[in-house]
């Protein structure tokens, strides 16, 4: 039996339900016409627009014409199981929002699992409430419980997949399922690839850049999770596509038809995207004696408490970042840690209230003479004096807003603390009435700040997500400006390492929107995470010049890892030149 | 072909509710979005609404608490829409000279050259059959369709007329003009036949999407045909280690059963070894089986799939409209700047041109490649025989 016996063709010739009687009825046209009508309307789709898109708030979240199309096509042409695969930056995650917000606005939508890799739960769980309304509960999150009680699940595939949650997961039925960075589930033979594959759902959209990641099978992999036998057999597939023994595709015509199926691929070049440029300045000044000795004597104390009591951790980091942001936010850390001692005496009292002693000393941080120096400038130079300043720390928020006010500046707080009606009220001022707006970074993805241009990032967080995050506020499309960026750090410490060797070899303050998130789940993907290795690097160095060497060791790592996101973003736009996969003109 | 069916928008809603309450002689009081209705208890239909207040919303839940939800997916909507399928399936209508506008004809081309009037002088009546068909392929895979399909034929011959049937959709979505009523009749026999030869015009346009669904479902059923081989095939192969495994025990038993000393151990090793026997004996029926399969090509599993992916191609005719339409001659009158003609040819409304004009030199068509050049004297072909 040959493969086109596999399927018969029944053709039934079916008779009408009409009496033939109504032939000698002679029935109105009219009502005939109606009748017509009726059949012709009851076999057309309901209304294919996206209603939702009107429900959408502007302010939030700003649609591309690529993306609605994109949207539009997965849910309307490709019947809801799609494969988004947009060029780095396009906004996937937008289309993602738009399509669940349109199934929750049509009542599709009882249960939706999103897995991500878990550095990108988190921000997806932002952005899917602020853009769009729709509000996830996390595998991070306080009250989240198990899979089985939440109908709406953001979680890392990881724990998804983890023996604790398996069970719950694939007894589920879920309406959608939303694969973010999808190439990792490439391998058919890992434990990711069989959770997807098990998993019941009705709708799924799969998101990637990069489909192949080392060879065409891996596009096959992904393909038959979506829409198992689009392609055939594995077999099939590389006698008809993959040209023998080489990885370049054939058959591209018939290709490019089967993957129109299943999936959307927007070109940068042939959208709208333009970005204004960005203008970044690093300013790294020599502490002063004072700083310099509080800074070792914290890194000392940091080093040495962590290689007594590794639980200690997060406090330990948080020290090392306060440091380098305000001797007000490390003196209340370390109040606290004396005082929360439960026996009244902490191990390490005197070291602690030598740190106190050295916060007491300082008089005027270098930094903070700096930043006066920027707002002075914007003051005189930029529309309304704009400038937003982002700290970790609202111990750091204080301290700059006193001095900013004590300096007759206008200024505002915004920090996580406040009620969505408040924070709403000081963008609406700081728009209104200019000045410096003093920020933790509480302020979330959905909050549009294009009307300023100017940015200073006090102190950096040690993910550079979140510094993604800052420059978005304002780096956004819409943005008619050019953006300047101000980083400020101190010379030998912690922060110029993370800058100097760190951030700027990824290129992190040019990079495009997206570029960013490869590489970091790259990093996750071999089991670790940008943080922690830099803690790890900071606590187990025994020199200066040890710790120097581990940074570049590091920064080496990163730039090999971008090289490698650059590389597979270049290899999969050449595979797929030429293929007109784009969404669908209407 | 296209799909006759037609998008479910708010405006088509509202508006075909509004003209299939009024064919049912029902009273409506419109305050905006909401409207009160009521419909004669002995109307035709098995809808009931009694002083209920209908509101257009977008979304059923924006209506208001007194109202029933009227929108493209409320249940409101299915319900007279099915109501109204059922109403009159076949009528008879006519389209006349009156009820088309002329295109410019295509080999009418350049600034200079015009068409001043179109004539058209009927003289006879033709008869074509629409039909609508309700076309679905079926599958218990997800490659399954709906479609709602039109074929028209002529009457005379049962030869398809596609164009008509475009006309005839087009010529329904206007809401300007209402067609007339028309006076031709069918006996059974040619209605049967006249939809037999609709169908026979349906089937051949959708033969396409059957062999596209086709494909798909015969790829799905390869994959899984495949991955059940490679099934048996595991299986196989672990059925064969079991299979020497127990063997190898069997023969450590006979071993140790022959060199027993004691009874109680000899009995018990031979009551294991029976078991073990047992126990070969269902692997080797298990591993023929899957042998065989393997060899056979799995009948059994192949005809589920087959089976299972097997399609089922509905066509049902739902409505079949009489067309009459006029047949005649359309005068073109075309001029220059110095100079003026008017060319004739064969028309049927709702179909167009049936004959060409052609150049009075060369006898050869006149059409947008070979557009029409007037001088006093004659009409000829620019491409043909033009200056």
């Amino acid at each position: 039996m040959t493969e086109d016996d596999l399927v018969d063709v029944d053709i039934r010739n079916e008779e009408p339900d009409w009496d033939k009687t109504t032939l000698r009825t002679d029935s109105e046209l009219s009502d005939h016409l109606l009748t017509v009508h009726a059949h012709r309307l009851k076999a057309g789709q309901p209304d294919t627009e996206l209603q939702s898109l009107s429900h959408l708030d502007e302010e939030q979240v700003k649609l591309l014409e690529h993306q609605v199309d994109a949207a539009h096509n997965a849910l309307f042409e490709i019947n809801g199981k799609a494969l988004l695969a947009d060029e780095v930056g396009l906004g996937k995650t937008i289309e993602v929002g738009m399509i669940l917000k349109e199934m929750h606005y049509r009542g599709t939508d009882d249960a939706v699992l999103i897995l991500t890799p878990a550095q990108l739960a988190q921000q997806w769980q932002g952005e899917m409430l602020e853009k769009f309304g729709l509000n996830f509960t996390c595998n991070y999150d306080d009250e989240f419980d198990r899979f089985g009680t939440h109908d709406y699940v953001i979680a890392s595939i990881d724990t998804a997949k983890s023996d604790r949650h398996r069970a719950a997961v694939l007894s589920k039925d879920w309406d959608v399922l939303v694969l973010d960075e999808a190439h990792y589930v490439k391998n058919e033979d890992t434990d990711r690839y069989g959770l997807i594959d098990q998993l019941s759902y009705t709708y799924a959209f799969f998101l990637t850049a990069t489909p192949i990641q080392n060879d065409v099978t891996d596009l096959y992999n992904i393909v038959s999770l979506l829409r198992p036998g689009l392609f055939g057999t594995r077999d099939a597939f590389h006698n008809y596509f993959v040209e023998s023994g080489q990885d370049a595709l054939v058959n591209r015509d018939e290709l490019q038809r089967r993957l129109s199926e299943v999936m959307i691929r927007n070109r940068r070049a042939e959208t709208d995207i333009d970005f204004t440029p960005r203008n970044v300045t690093t300013r790294t000044f020599d502490p002063s004696p004072a700083e310099r000795e509080l800074y070792h004597a914290v890194t000392d104390y940091v080093q040495e408490a962590y290689s007594e009591d590794q639980g200690q951790k997060l406090v330990l980091m948080t020290l090392q970042k306060e440091v380098v942001s305000s001797p007000e936010a490390l003196g209340l850390t370390v109040e606290r840690q004396l005082d929360t001692d439960e026996d009244g005496h902490h191990v390490h009292a005197d070291q602690l209230n030598g740190i106190l002693n050295k916060v007491e000393a300082i008089d005027t941080p270098t930094k903070l003479n700096s930043l006066r120096r920027i707002t002075d400038e914007a003051r005189q130079r930029v529309e309304k004096g704009r400038v937003i300043v982002f700290t970790q720390f609202r111990a750091t928020q204080r301290a700059l807003l006193n001095m900013l006010d004590d300096e007759g500046y206008t200024t505002h707080p915004f920090h996580g603390g406040l009620s969505s009606d408040e924070k709403e009220e000081i963008v609406e001022r700081f728009e209104n009435e200019g000045g410096v707006l003093v920020s933790t970074d509480a302020m979330n993805e959905g909050r549009n700040l294009q009307f300023c241009n100017v940015m200073v990032n006090y102190d950096l967080p040690w993910n550079p997500m979140k510094v993604e995050q800052r420059i978005g506020r304002i780096h956004r499309i819409g943005q008619k400006r050019e953006v300047y960026v101000f980083n400020l750090a101190l010379n030998d410490t912690i922060e110029e390492y993370v800058l100097e060797r760190l951030y700027h070899k990824i290129d992190l303050f040019q990079q495009s929107v997206g570029e960013l998130s490869e590489i970091l789940t790259r990093l996750e993907q071999s089991g670790r995470n940008f943080r922690d290795e830099v803690f790890d690097r900071l606590v187990s160095a025994d020199s200066e010049v040890e710790l120097e060497n581990d940074f570049d060791e590091m920064a080496v790592d990163l730039q090999e890892q971008r090289e490698l996101a650059d590389q597979l973003n270049d290899f999969n736009n050449g595979v797929f030149e030429g293929f007109d996969l784009g969404a669908a003109d209407d | 072909m296209t799909d006759a069916a037609l998008p479910v928008t708010e405006q088509a809603v509202s508006e075909f509710v509004t003209d299939y309450f009024d064919s049912l002689d029902a009273t409506i009081h419109k305050e905006g979005r909401r409207w009160e209705v009521s419909i004669p208890k002995d109307a035709n239909t098995e809808l009931s609404l009694d002083e209920t207040v209908v509101q257009l919303v977008t979304h059923p839940e924006e209506a208001d608490n007194d109202a029933v939800a009227l929108t493209p997916g409320s249940d409101l909507f299915e319900q007279i829409v099915d109501d109204a399928v059922t109403h009159a399936p076949i009528g008879s209508l006519a389209l006349t000279g009156d009820d088309v506008n002329f295109d410019d004809p295509d080999y009418v081309v350049g600034e200079s050259t015009e068409v001043t009037n179109q004539q058209f002088t009927p003289y006879y009546d033709r008869h074509a059959l629409c039909v609508l068909f309700d076309v679905g392929i079926e599958t218990v895979s997800e490659y399954q369709c709906e479609m709602l399909k039109i074929g028209a034929v002529d009457l005379a011959d049962y030869e398809s007329r596609p164009q008509l049937a475009q006309t005839y959709l087009k010529y329904l979505e206007q809401t300007s003009t209402r067609p007339s009523e028309g006076n031709h009749r069918l006996t059974d026999g040619e209605l049967t036949e006249a939809i037999a030869a609709c169908r026979e015009m349906v089937r051949v346009e959708i033969d396409s999407n059957i062999e596209d669904i086709r494909e798909k479902a015969t790829r799905a059923a390869s994959v899984e045909i495949e991955e059940y081989r490679q099934y048996l095939q595991q299986r196989r192969d672990e059925l064969r280690a079991e299979k020497q495994q127990l063997s190898e025990q069997i023969d450590e038993l006979s071993t140790a059963i022959d060199t027993a000393s004691e009874r109680t151990d000899r009995l018990k090793r031979l009551r294991e070894r029976k078991q073990f026997r047992d126990e070969l004996a269902d692997l080797r029926d298990e591993l023929d089986g899957v042998r065989d399969s393997l060899n056979q090509g799995m009948p059994q599993r192949r005809a589920e799939i087959q089976d299972r992916h097997a399609l089922t191609v509905r066509i049902r005719p739902v409505t079949a409209t009489i067309v009459t339409h006029e047949r005649g001659e359309l005068d073109v009158s075309v001029r220059t700047d110095d100079c003026s003609a008017t060319l004739t040819c064969d028309y049927a409304v709702g179909i167009g041109t049936l004959s060409r004009p052609t150049c009075d030199q060369c006898g050869t068509e006149l059409d947008a490649q070979n557009p029409v050049e007037i001088s006093p004297l004659k009409t000829t072909g620019r491409q043909c025989c033009g200056q």
